[in-house]
């Protein structure tokens, strides 16, 4: 993909919210110009004044040399230093000499030796620059500004020649007041400066509108050129934008996954992006030009006729489900959308065509309808099998109401003639038939005894049919062990005495605790008429109970005729019989220890025991002690 | 008003129902005997019974039921009624204290305390019935 980094374009501000103030600028620029041009020119005229003023001094000194001294002056004047009374007389000539500043004169011999001097103390002496007195000798006259004290003074060097054209004999110098001089040179510069300063002014001050006039106009075209640079600049701004989107437009089109293409109104195709190469398989140098109906099944052709009347109603079509031909021949699943590109009047001019392969999505739902499809299967399979489930569930619910119902009737069809046995047996024994002689009281009371025995055992069968079913319910209470002990005891009395068998309780004050009195009365009855049924005449069955460890523990000790070893594990199976019971006929059924066990077991206890044979036997039955308090909590919790 | 209460016994079992009735009639109960839960009905709408003992497990209408229609007619609840049946465990007897017995006695039963039962029901009954009568 291409990456462009484009520079955001922005505008250049124009500061011109003030604009600079020309006309002033201008006039001032042009006045200090004229200043400058008018103090060069005034500088150049005051030399050019001056230089004047000194070449009409020399010419003068020159005339006074040559014309009026010529006169006085005699060779030997510059030849050595003049005497007494031709100093005097040469003095009154000088005096005679108008020149303006007139300082003094002197007389130079060709040596450079002062012959004479207005001045003189000087007389005798040498002066004068060497170099220019040289100049002067060889015919040059010169001039020199010097310093008198504190007056400035213009000396002036002129050869003197006894012949015109000969060779000068020595010099004569006047030296003048400056300011002689300077007087005619500021009298002639201050009315030039004058008429120079006026002019400027002139031209200076005709200058000023006339720049008004130029900056107006430069200011005018100035603001003119602003706007324009501003709207040129908007325009360009305007026009990176359009062609960035434009850039960015078409880097979208192209790097788009989906076929895009550009359709004229006559349905040929006028750009085609890389999606739309794969898609289809044509290059766009194969496809631009060519009819879009080339991308069409024949079958499907009519699409285009519905297209082309939507697009010339100016809407378009939205992911409209179709089929495009390949360049192979082949077809393939597409997602049509077509719309309308307009001009700028809103003309319709052609279409962007977006065609998206929705295979991979067909085969998606597909798939997915599949998976749906397993999915109910699936579910129905579950819920035919929680049916069946159910359907068992209930059988299996029915099957143990069934057994319940069978250990009822059972139960209730052993019990329904013994009603009638014992019924009728009461009434005979308590003379409802009249007096009984005493073999038939003796005989019946064998019936009675036996129908007792069958009562038990029919008890006894429904209760162990209810333990197998694991539907023994205890009755939980607060029970009192030791009264339910002493109970039992008290009502096994009379078989003791009758067997001369000493029977005992030991107590032990157990605390209440949770049980079920029917249950437990009914283990105590077990154990001790079993122990009663084992022990022969003379010995003796101790009941006791005492608290051990949190537990009650019940003994229940005789000294009968003891289990033997390898029978003692089964002595708690249903219907087992001790081979020394058997033998010795003692009646029994077998189960009463499987129901003294499961009795105990359901109360959370444990039984085990303890035997010897021709000693004796201890069945010990350990009870948890539940307190009521703590059971209620716990239920509560 | 009769001297002697009447009491309704409901039996499928011949010796039993004869049993039952020889023990009440010998303490001096009037009785009425039925051989099946039609019968005990019939009787019970006929005559002013004061105490119905019901075996449960009878052919056509059961136990139960004839309790429940007999509670259905006493709306001031005056009849008291006892259920004799050889159904050992408290399921049965919880349906039939449910279906609206006063008293569950299993079977084998004992004379004297069906005898105690009996009176001690009628008695408890007796003066609502009473009140019932003069009001």
């Amino acid at each position: 993909m291409l990456v462009e980094t484009v520079v955001k374009p922005t505008r250049t501000s124009f500061a011109a919210a003030k604009p600079p103030r020309l006309a002033l600028r201008f006039a001032i620029y042009t006045g200090i110009a004229l200043v400058v041009v008018a103090i060069a020119m005034l500088w150049v005229l005051e030399r050019d004044v001056e230089t004047r003023a000194e070449q009409r001094a020399v010419a003068q000194t020159q005339q006074v040399a040559e014309a009026n001294l010529r006169r006085h002056l005699r060779g030997s004047d510059f030849a050595r230093s003049v005497d007494v009374k031709r100093r005097q007389m040469l003095d009154t000539v000088f005096d005679d000499i108008v020149v303006g500043g007139f300082v003094r004169a002197t007389l130079f011999s060709s040596t450079g030796r002062v012959t004479y001097s207005t001045d003189h103390s000087l007389i005798g002496g040498t002066g004068g620059p060497s170099d220019s007195f040289q100049s002067v000798l060889s015919g040059e006259p010169s001039r020199s500004e010097e310093f008198l004290g504190e007056t400035k003074v213009l000396r002036t060097f002129v050869p003197v020649r006894l012949v015109a054209g000969g060779r000068p004999i020595g010099a004569l110098s006047l030296t003048q007041d400056y300011r002689a001089i300077d007087v005619q040179v500021v009298e002639a510069f201050r009315h030039t400066a004058v008429i120079l300063f006026i002019a400027l002014l002139a031209l200076w001050g005709s200058l000023i509108p006339i720049l008004r006039r130029a900056t107006a106009q430069l200011h005018e075209r100035n603001r003119q050129l602003v706007t324009q640079a501003r709207e040129l600049e908007d325009a360009l701004l305007e026009r990176r934008r359009a062609e960035e989107t434009v850039v960015q437009l078409a880097a979208i089109v192209e790097s788009s996954h989906d076929a895009i293409a550009g359709m004229g109104t006559s349905g040929e195709i006028l750009s085609w992006n890389a999606g739309a190469e794969r898609l289809f398989g044509y290059t766009a140098e194969e496809m631009i030009g060519r009819p879009v109906a080339a991308l069409v099944p024949a079958e499907r052709q009519h699409e285009l006729t519905t297209v082309a009347r939507r697009l010339k109603a100016g809407e378009g079509v939205e992911e409209h489900q179709s089929r495009g031909l390949r360049k192979d021949g082949t077809e393939v699943d597409v997602s049509l959308t077509v719309s309308p590109i307009r001009d700028s009047l809103r003309r319709v001019t052609g279409a962007a065509v977006i065609a998206r392969d929705i295979t991979q999505t067909r085969r998606q739902q597909s798939q997915l309808q599949n998976l749906l499809a397993k999915e109910r299967v699936a579910r129905a399979d579950a819920e035919d099998a929680q049916q069946a489930l159910s359907e068992q569930n209930e059988r299996l619910r029915e099957l143990d109401r069934l057994k319940d119902e069978f250990i009822s009737l059972v139960s209730h069809e052993l019990r329904t003639p013994l009603t009638s046995i014992r019924g009728y047996l009461e009434l005979l024994l308590d003379g409802g038939a009249g007096e009984l002689s005493d073999d038939q009281s003796r005989f019946l009371a064998v019936v009675d005894r036996n129908s007792k025995r069958l009562m038990h055992l029919v008890g006894d069968l429904l209760f162990l049919a209810q333990v197998e079913a694991g539907k023994l319910a205890l009755e939980l209470g607060e029970v009192e062990l030791d009264d339910i002990v002493a109970e039992s005891v008290e009502a096994a009395k009379p078989i003791a005495d009758e067997k001369g068998i000493e029977l005992r309780a030991s107590l032990a004050s157990i605390p209440k605790m949770v049980g079920d009195r029917g249950r437990l009365a009914q283990v105590l009855d077990n154990l001790v008429s079993n122990a009663l049924k084992f022990t022969t005449e003379g010995g003796t069955v101790d009941v006791r109970v005492s608290a051990q460890n949190g537990d009650a523990l019940i003994e229940v000790v005789d000294t009968g005729i003891g289990i033997a070893p390898p029978e003692q594990a089964l002595l708690f199976d249903r219907f087992f019989r001790s081979s020394e019971a058997t033998q010795r006929a003692i009646p029994g059924t077998g189960l009463g220890l499987t129901i003294v066990k499961a009795i105990v077991v359901r109360h959370g206890g444990g039984i085990d025991v303890e035997s010897s044979e021709g000693r004796g036997t201890t069945m010990r039955i350990r009870l948890p002690i539940r307190e009521p308090q703590r059971v209620h909590e716990e239920v509560a919790v | 008003m009769s001297v002697r209460p009447l009491v309704l016994i409901a039996d499928d079992d011949p010796d039993i129902l004869e049993l039952v009735s020889l023990t009440l009639a010998g303490d001096g109960y009037e009785v009425a005997t039925a051989r099946n839960g039609e019968e005990a009905l019939q009787i019970a709408s006929e005559r002013q019974v004061h105490l119905a003992v019901l075996d449960l497990m009878m052919p056509g209408i059961d136990g139960y039921e004839v309790t429940r229609r007999l509670r259905e007619a006493d709306t001031e609840h005056s009849l008291p009624i006892l259920i004799l049946s050889a159904f050992a465990e408290d399921r049965q007897a919880a349906l039939a204290l449910a279906a609206g017995a006063d008293a569950y006695m299993r079977k084998p039963f004992s004379p004297r305390d069906l005898l105690a039962k009996a009176g001690s029901l009628i008695l408890e009954r007796r003066p609502r019935s009473r009140l019932a009568a003069q009001g």
